[in-house]
């Protein structure tokens, strides 16, 4: 059964270089109909068509500037697309971590962070009070948590902001290269969380430059390309392939399932 | 299915009711109902000629032709300022202004914007609604969720959903304001305190006002612009200086503007409900029946505010001009409300410029409650209405129109 579905997900954005010469540029339009179009384009996704299993757990490659990290974004609602539809279940949660510690604020106490990045993902008072427990478990932070986390190094604060972000029960989980910050103990609890998260059968869609990591969570690799989806398949295979146009033998489209 | 709007003969029916309808009504504001019978000949000589300016001018800056996007609510506006000004002026030179007011042209042009805006706007909130449940039932089980947030049913079923992270963001503005002070709290009532004292030295004592409950009229109006101004300031950066959040986390974004107003609100209540009885025990107010309906004329006002908020978060992501034309048109408005003099005493031609000022509905309806002790007049219960809907309206589809380009502003 999918969760998420894409058809022909496109993403345009506009470059304004600068607010004062775009409102000179308006400005102009009024005056020279043919000049409206002068604002430079860029698609970030070009028609890209992904259907997505529960319980799938997928990675997605690609270089910098490839589109990855506005799918997501996608994915998530956080942008909305140019043309084409995403859908996703009815009632599912996706939870997004594409930056740990999300609207942290540094005056605030531990405590009082849990409870407004819990809310930020759109948890209710009584979900708070039920995970709260765990999250400061998870922490290991008890004796910190009332401190204000300006106070906290980033390894505390990094901790604070993983352990919210693996108690919200997603059923979707979008991960932004967010284990490439800790240190190798750190990284490895995160494996482990997101490892426990597909035993329970939920959908992470993961973004990673590092093969390392891809291997030990995903079954699923998409490599995007200037924005366009090239290889949907195994990870093996994907990483293979991302390997070849990394060094410039892009091989013709050996694709599973395009 | 709704079609895309009205027909055209259809819309121009219904700007020419209710163009008729707001002319009668602006001189009704003009002239108070015992008046307004002496002034009927006016009302029906130059009714034709701003029916028919304002229906030109709409036609003419091509607000029923079909546009993109909101394209045709700077259209009406032009439209309807610039059809009203022409349909004066050509009164004035046919007419010659005796007995017809010119003010009236202002009321006349500010709630023919008012209403034309808004049976639009509640068409477009509809329309956005059918799409919405054609788009949910096309599809099996899954759900575009780009279509769910754009309908005002939908913004506001979000934002209960998202209560606690309203509660959360108001709880946190105010702990962090008084954080680390020594007085905390306290320094939300000191302040009015302060300015109590200072005010009484001032108009009293240095001025020589002599009517002795004026600081008490003072401090009403000024509680209650204070609660507009800081909103209106706070919400210009609600949207752009949360640009982390916003980059990293879906969630309603109607609920950070929001937030401000309710963390200016609550600041609000907690000072007046302090204030309120001491003031009134100080400069021994009677109660009176007519000081129930507070709590409406509030209702009114945070609407207002929450209307205007959304439309400065949403306009200040596209222009940054925004925020410091606003100090400049704050300190404008502060005078042309009745905060510091009282409306009674303005010149009477006047008296209607200054009552359709953005904010002095509500100042003069607190005056009218606590101060006069008299229930509301019409004239304010229309333009606080009015004001309060028009600006709401106006926000939520500002904002609902512009939402999935904030994100590629800020």
């Amino acid at each position: 059964m999918a969760v998420i579905e894409a058809q022909g997900v496109s993403k345009r954005f506009l470059l304004r270089h600068n607010a004062a010469v775009e409102l000179k540029v308006r400005f102009l339009a009024l005056l020279h109909p043919a000049k409206r179009q002068s604002l430079e384009e860029f698609w970030a996704l070009k028609q890209v068509s992904l259907r997505i299993e529960r319980g799938d757990a997928i990675g997605l490659v690609g270089r910098n500037g490839s589109g990855k990290s506005t799918f997501l974004k996608v994915i998530a609602g956080i942008h909305r697309p140019t043309t084409g539809r995403l859908l996703v279940a009815d009632g599912a949660r996706i939870c997004s971590m594409i930056e740990l510690g999300v609207g942290f604020h540094p005056e605030l106490s531990g405590r009082e962070n849990v409870f407004l990045s819990a809310s930020i993902h759109g948890l209710s008072r009584v979900e708070i009070e039920r995970i709260y427990e765990r999250v400061v478990e998870y922490s290991g932070l008890q004796h910190f948590i009332d401190v204000p986390i300006k106070n906290y190094s980033s390894g505390m604060y990094m901790r604070l902001g993983f352990a919210i972000a693996a108690n919200l029960e997603p059923d979707v989980l979008l991960l932004d290269e967010i284990f490439a910050v800790g240190d190798a103990d750190f990284q490895q609890r995160c494996v482990e969380t997101v490892n426990s998260f597909i035993a329970q059968g939920k959908t992470i869609v993961f973004v990673s430059h590092s093969p390392s990591a891809i291997r030990s969570i995903c079954k699923r690799v998409c490599v995007l390309e200037h924005g366009e989806l090239i290889f949907d398949g195994d990870v093996e295979a994907g990483l293979g392939f991302y390997d070849d146009l990394l060094a410039g033998r892009a091989p013709a489209a050996v694709t599973d399932r395009l | 299915m709704l079609p895309r709007r009205p027909g055209r003969s259809m819309s121009i029916v219904l700007d020419g009711l209710l163009a008729a309808t707001v002319n009668l009504a602006a001189y009704w504001l003009r002239f108070r109902s015992d008046r307004v019978v002496a002034f009927f000949p006016g009302v029906w000589s130059t009714t034709p000629f701003l029916v028919a300016g304002q229906l030109a001018g709409l036609v003419i800056a091509g607000a029923y032709d079909p546009r993109p996007r909101l394209d045709w609510l700077f259209r009406v506006i032009v439209g309807i300022v610039a059809g009203t000004a022409v349909a004066a002026g050509v009164v004035g030179l046919t007419l010659g202004f005796d007995g017809v007011s010119r003010s009236a042209f202002v009321a006349d042009a500010i709630f023919m914007t008012i209403g034309a805006i808004g049976w639009r706007g509640v068409w477009v909130l509809r329309l956005r609604a059918q799409l919405r449940s054609a788009f949910r039932s096309s599809g099996d089980d899954l759900i575009d969720h780009a279509t769910e947030l754009t309908t005002l049913r939908g913004m506001g079923s979000s934002l209960y959903r998202y209560r606690e992270l309203l509660r959360n963001l108001v709880l946190k503005d105010l702990k962090l304001k008084y954080r680390g002070s020594v007085f905390g709290f306290m320094w939300s009532l000191a302040n009015p305190l302060l300015m109590v004292v200072v005010y009484t030295v001032a108009f009293r004592f240095i001025l020589q006002v002599r009517s002795a409950g004026f600081v008490f009229y003072l401090m009403l109006g000024m509680l209650s612009w204070t609660f507009f101004a800081n909103s209106a300031t706070m919400s210009t950066g609600a949207v752009i200086d949360n640009a982390g959040l916003l980059k990293s986390v879906r969630f309603p974004r109607a609920i950070l503007p929001i937030a401000t107003v309710l963390f200016n609100l609550a600041q609000y209540l907690l000072t007046v409900s302090v204030f309120l009885p001491a003031m009134m025990l100080w400069y021994s107010v009677p109660l009176a029946a007519p000081m129930l309906l507070f709590p409406v004329f509030l209702a009114l006002q945070v609407f207002f505010t929450i209307g205007v908020a959304l439309l400065l978060a949403t306009g200040t992501t596209f222009f940054r001009d925004i925020r410091h034309l606003l100090e400049v048109g704050l300190s404008v408005m502060f005078w042309l409300t009745p905060i510091v003099y009282e409306l009674r005493n303005v010149p009477e031609r006047l008296q209607l410029f200054i009552l359709l000022g953005p904010v002095s509905p509500f100042v003069v309806a607190y005056h009218q409650l606590f101060v006069y002790r008299e229930w509301p007049s019409g004239d304010v219960w229309l333009a606080a209405v009015s004001y309060a809907l028009g600006a709401f309206v106006v926000g939520a589809i500002v904002f609902l129109g512009f939402e999935d380009q904030l994100m590629e502003q800020v």
